[in-house]
C-alpha cells in the first residue's frame, strides 16, 4: 500500500565508548562527513551528531553521541548510553590495553542499558597494520578474521603495530554476541559496514513507536503527524488545527 | 575544558543536584560560555526527576535519605504467569513524569534552543473524571474540549449545555470580559464560582472543570482566580500541535528525559564537567570571612568561594547552587515545616494496555491520560478519599513498560490517611471498571503488578541564609502533574544574576 511513497524513517540512538584516542569521533567524521583528520585534538565533553543510514527497507537515521574518552570522573556515559538502542565500543588493535577498557564498556551497557541494544564491537587503526594493503578481497569485517589470524603469526614485520589479533577479539566478540569488525578511519575501511551492520540488527519492534509500519503517511492530513506514529512535532509550529477552541 | 582535577579552575558555577532547575541553569550556563561543575550525589541523574529501571527503584525505595520524603513502600503483586514483571531494565520509571502543556513556556523555550529535537513528544489525549455512581454508564467521563463535545454529551440537558458553555466561556474570556459576570472577589472558590445562580452546574461539571486545573485542591478550596488560570492554560494549549489535546510527555518518563537532555546539552558544549556520587560537604563564603582576610585574599582569590566535596576536594567557584538537600545548611537539617503541603505520590504498573483510554478521534493515538477522581469516590473500609486523586497514565508507547503493560502515576493531596491503600483501591477499580470492559475472553482485567507508594512535603520558600549572594539556594521539588513554568522563572533568576542578563537563555552559543 505505501508503493511510491517514501520509506519508513526510524530515528536510532547509537553511542560511542572506548578509551581515549582509539579513534571513536575520527570513526563518526568518516561516517557522517567521509572525511579524515590526522591529530585531531580529543573530544572534550560529548559531540552530537546524525546521520541517514539508508536500508532496503527503510531508512535509519542514527543519532550519534561521541562520548569523550578521556572523561577523568566516569559520570557522562551513564547520560547517554541511556535508552540508547545501540553502541560502538571502539578499541585500538595496536594498543592492548584499550581492549580491556572495551570489555569494561561491554561489561557496563549488558548491566546497565537497555536490554535489547545492539552492541558493536570495533577494532580500529587497521591501517597501521599489515592489513591496511590487502583488504580489496575482503567484503566484510567477518571475512577478515582467517587471514588476520595466519598473518600475525607469521610475520612481525616493521610496520605492524597490531597488538591485538583479530582471533582474540572476534571470540570475545561472539561468546558476548557483539557484532564485530575492524577498522580504518583513515582509509574508510570498513566503516559504512559497521553503521549498516547495526542498522540491520536493530530489531523492528524497538523501532515501531518511531514510525515504522502502521505510520500515518498519508501526507493528506493537516498538522503535526510527519514524526511518524506516536509523536507529535513541534517544530511543525503551524497552527493549521487550532480548532479546538471551546467558544 | 580538558582537566585533570576539578581544583584545577575556578569554576563559574558548581551546581548541586540534577532536577529539572538545576540541569535547566546548568545548560543555559553553559551555553552562555560558563565554566559549570555539575555535581549529583547519586549513582544516576535526575534527583526527583530521576527515571529509575525496577531494580533502581527498589534500592531508591531503601536508600532514599531525603527529609522531605517519606514513608516509601515498594511492594509487588502475585500474577498469573506469563503476565507478570518482565526484566528490571524493560522499565524506566520516572519519579517526576512531568507532563507539558503545548502553549507552555517551557515548550517554546525548548523548541527555540532546538532541545525538542532531543526528545520524542507524544501525546496526552484523554482527560477523565471517574464517576462510577451510576452503574449502568460508562465510569469515565471525558472531559468536554469543545463547544461541539458539550453539545454531543448525552448526560446533560439542553439548559445544561448551555449553561456550561456560558461558563466556559466566562472562564476562557474569549470575549476578554467575564461576560458581565462581574468581579470575581479573591475569595470565591473554583466551585463557589460554577454554582453561583447564574450558573448551577451540576457537580459532574464542576468536577471536570476541577480536572482541568491538574490542582489536587478539593474543588471548594481552590481559589477561583487561580483555577481560572489553569483552565486558560488548558484551552490555550488545545489545539497548538494538532487537534484534540493541550499535553505532551516525552518518551521515557517526560521530566525524567528531559532532564538528561539538558545535561547532555550542557556536557557537549565542553563547558561542563559531570561527576556522579559527589556533592557539597561544605560552602567557605568571602563575606564570612572578617574584612582583614578578604582583603589579603582579595588579590588572589577575586570573590571565590570555597567548596569542600565528598571527594575531599576543595575547588574554588564564583556561585554555587542548589535546594536545601544538596547545599549545607547553617540550620539544623532541613525540616518538615509543621504546615507543609504533604503528598501521596505513587508510580503502579499495571498489566493491561488500557487501550480504550489511549484512543483519540484523530490518529496519532495517545500515550498518556489524565484521570480526575472526585474526593468520595474511593472508599476503603467505610472511608473514603477526601481529596481529589489524579492518575496520570502512560501507556507502553513512552517506552518505560513492556508492551501490554501500562503505569499509573497516582497522586493525591493531604497525608493523614493512608495511600498506599486508597491508590490501591483506586487503580483496582478504575482496572475492573475500565480495563474489564475492553477485556474479551482471551483478553482479562487487568491487576496491579507492583507500586511505589510514599509521601512527599512540598518546600516552603527556603530562607536565605547565605549572605553574600553568591550562594543560590533553590527551594525544594515541589510535586506536580505538569512541570510548571515557575520553574523556568526561577532558573532564569538564578541565570541573570549569574551571567547578568536573560537575554539568550539557553541560546545555543554562536562561536
Amino acid at each position: 500500500m505505501a508503493d511510491g511513497g517514501p520509506k519508513p524513517s526510524s530515528s536510532v540512538k547509537l553511542v560511542l565508548l572506548g578509551e581515549a584516542a582509539v579513534g571513536k569521533s575520527s570513526l563518526v567524521l568518516r561516517f557522517v562527513n567521509d572525511d579524515f583528520q590526522e591529530n585531531r585534538e580529543p573530544t572534550i565533553g560529548a559531540a552530537f551528531l546524525t546521520q541517514k543510514c539508508n536500508l532496503p527497507s527503510r531508512t535509519i537515521k542514527f543519532e550519534i553521541w561521541d562520548t569523550a574518552g578521556q572523561e577523568r570522573f566516569a559520570s557522562l556515559a551513564p547520560m547517554y548510553y541511556r535508552n540508547a538502542q545501540s553502541a560502538l565500543v571502539v578499541y585500538d588493535l595496536t594498543k592492548a590495553s584499550s581492549l580491556a577498557k572495551a570489555k569494561h564498556w561491554v561489561a557496563e551497557l549488558q548491566r546497565q542499558a537497555s536490554p535489547g541494544i545492539v552492541i558493536a564491537l570495533v577494532g580500529n587503526k587497521l591501517d597501521l597494520t599489515n592489513q591496511s594493503t590487502g583488504l580489496e578481497g575482503s567484503m566484510g569485517g567477518l571475512s577478515l578474521s582467517a587471514a588476520a589470524g595466519e598473518g600475525d603469526e607469521e610475520e612481525e614485520e616493521e610496520g605492524d603495530a597490531r597488538q591485538i589479533t583479530t582471533a582474540e577479539a572476534k571470540s570475545y566478540a561472539d561468546e558476548e554476541g557483539l557484532l564485530f569488525f575492524e577498522t580504518s578511519a583513515k582509509t574508510g575501511h570498513n566503516v559504512q559496514e559497521v553503521f549498516t551492520a547495526i542498522a540491520n540488527a536493530i530489531p523492528e519492534s524497538t523501532l515501531k513507536t518511531r514510525g515504522g509500519p502502521g505510520a500515518n503517511r498519508t501526507g493528506n492530513s493537516t498538522g503535526g503527524d510527519t514524526f511518524g506514529s506516536g509523536g507529535v512535532n513541534l517544530s511543525a509550529v503551524g497552527e493549521t488545527n487550532k480548532d479546538g477552541c471551546a467558544c | 575544558m580538558d582537566i585533570e582535577a576539578l581544583d584545577q579552575t575556578v569554576w563559574d558555577a558548581v551546581i548541586a543536584g540534577t532536577g529539572f532547575r538545576e540541569s535547566l541553569l546548568a545548560a543555559a550556563l553553559a551555553r552562555a560560555g560558563k565554566r559549570i561543575l555539575h555535581l549529583d550525589r547519586n549513582p544516576y541523574y535526575g534527583e526527583e526527576y530521576a527515571a529509575l529501571s525496577l531494580d533502581e527503584l527498589k534500592a531508591w525505595t531503601k536508600n532514599v535519605n531525603s527529609s522531605h520524603i517519606r514513608s516509601v513502600q515498594y511492594r509487588t503483586y502475585p500474577a498469573p504467569e506469563g503476565s507478570g514483571l518482565k526484566n528490571s531494565r524493560s522499565y524506566t520509571l520516572g519519579l517526576s513524569p512531568g507532563l507539558l502543556y503545548t502553549g507552555s513556556q517551557i515548550l517554546s523555550l525548548l523548541v527555540r534552543s532546538n532541545l525538542h529535537e532531543s526528545l520524542e513528544f507524544l501525546k496526552v489525549g484523554g482527560w477523565f473524571v471517574y464517576d462510577a455512581s451510576d452503574p449502568r454508564s460508562d465510569p469515565l467521563k471525558r472531559v468536554p474540549n469543545s463547544r461541539e463535545d458539550i453539545f454531543n454529551d448525552k448526560t446533560l440537558d439542553l439548559r445544561a449545555k448551555r449553561v456550561v458553555v456560558r461558563a466556559l466561556k466566562s472562564i476562557v474570556g474569549s470575549e476578554g470580559t467575564n461576560s458581565g459576570i462581574g468581579a470575581v472577589s479573591d475569595s470565591v472558590s473554583l466551585q463557589q464560582y460554577l454554582e453561583q445562580p447564574t450558573f448551577r452546574l451540576p457537580p459532574s461539571i464542576v468536577a471536570a472543570f476541577t480536572s482541568l486545573t491538574l490542582r489536587h485542591d478539593l474543588p471548594n478550596e481552590l481559589p477561583f482566580g487561580e483555577a481560572e488560570e489553569r483552565i486558560k492554560k488548558y484551552f490555550d494549549s488545545l489545539g497548538r500541535f494538532g487537534a484534540g489535546f493541550s499535553a505532551v510527555i516525552g518518551r521515557y518518563a517526560s521530566g525524567s528525559e528531559l532532564v538528561q537532555v539538558l545535561c547532555r546539552a550542557a556536557a557537549v558544549t565542553g563547558n561542563a564537567i559531570y561527576v556522579l556520587e559527589n556533592g557539597i560537604v561544605d560552602v567557605h563564603e568571602v563575606d564570612s570571612m572578617s574584612p582583614s582576610t578578604r582583603a589579603l585574599q582579595n588579590e588572589c582569590t577575586e570573590q571565590n568561594i570555597r567548596v569542600s566535596l565528598k571527594s575531599g576536594d576543595v575547588i574554588r567557584t564564583r556561585h554555587v547552587v542548589g535546594t536545601p538537600s544538596n547545599l549545607p545548611t547553617k540550620a539544623p537539617a532541613a525540616q518538615i515545616p509543621s504546615d507543609g503541603t504533604g503528598y501521596w505520590m505513587s508510580i503502579y504498573v499495571v498489566s493491561s494496555s488500557l487501550k480504550r483510554i489511549f484512543q483519540t478521534d484523530e490518529p496519532p493515538p495517545a500515550a498518556g491520560a489524565i484521570i480526575y477522581v472526585p474526593a468520595g469516590s474511593i472508599e476503603v473500609d467505610s472511608r473514603s478519599n477526601i481529596n481529589p486523586i489524579y492518575v496520570v497514565v502512560h501507556s507502553s508507547d513512552t517506552g518505560e513498560c513492556p508492551d501490554g503493560q501500562s503505569i499509573l502515576y497516582v497522586s493525591m493531596k493531604d497525608t493523614s490517611s493512608d495511600g498506599a491503600t486508597l491508590f490501591d483501591a483506586a487503580v483496582e477499580s478504575l482496572l475492573q471498571k475500565v480495563a474489564s470492559e475492553e477485556g474479551t475472553a482471551d483478553s482479562p482485567a487487568g491487576h496491579i503488578l507492583l507500586s511505589v507508594v510514599f509521601k512527599t512535603y512540598a518546600g516552603s520558600e527556603p530562607s536565605d541564609q547565605f549572605s553574600s549572594g553568591t550562594v543560590h539556594l533553590l527551594s525544594h521539588h515541589t510535586p506536580t502533574i505538569e512541570i510548571p513554568d515557575s520553574l523556568v522563572e526561577q532558573t532564569m533568576e538564578i541565570y541573570e544574576k549569574i551571567v547578568g542578563s536573560r537575554d539568550a537563555f539557553l541560546e545555543k552559543a554562536t562561536l
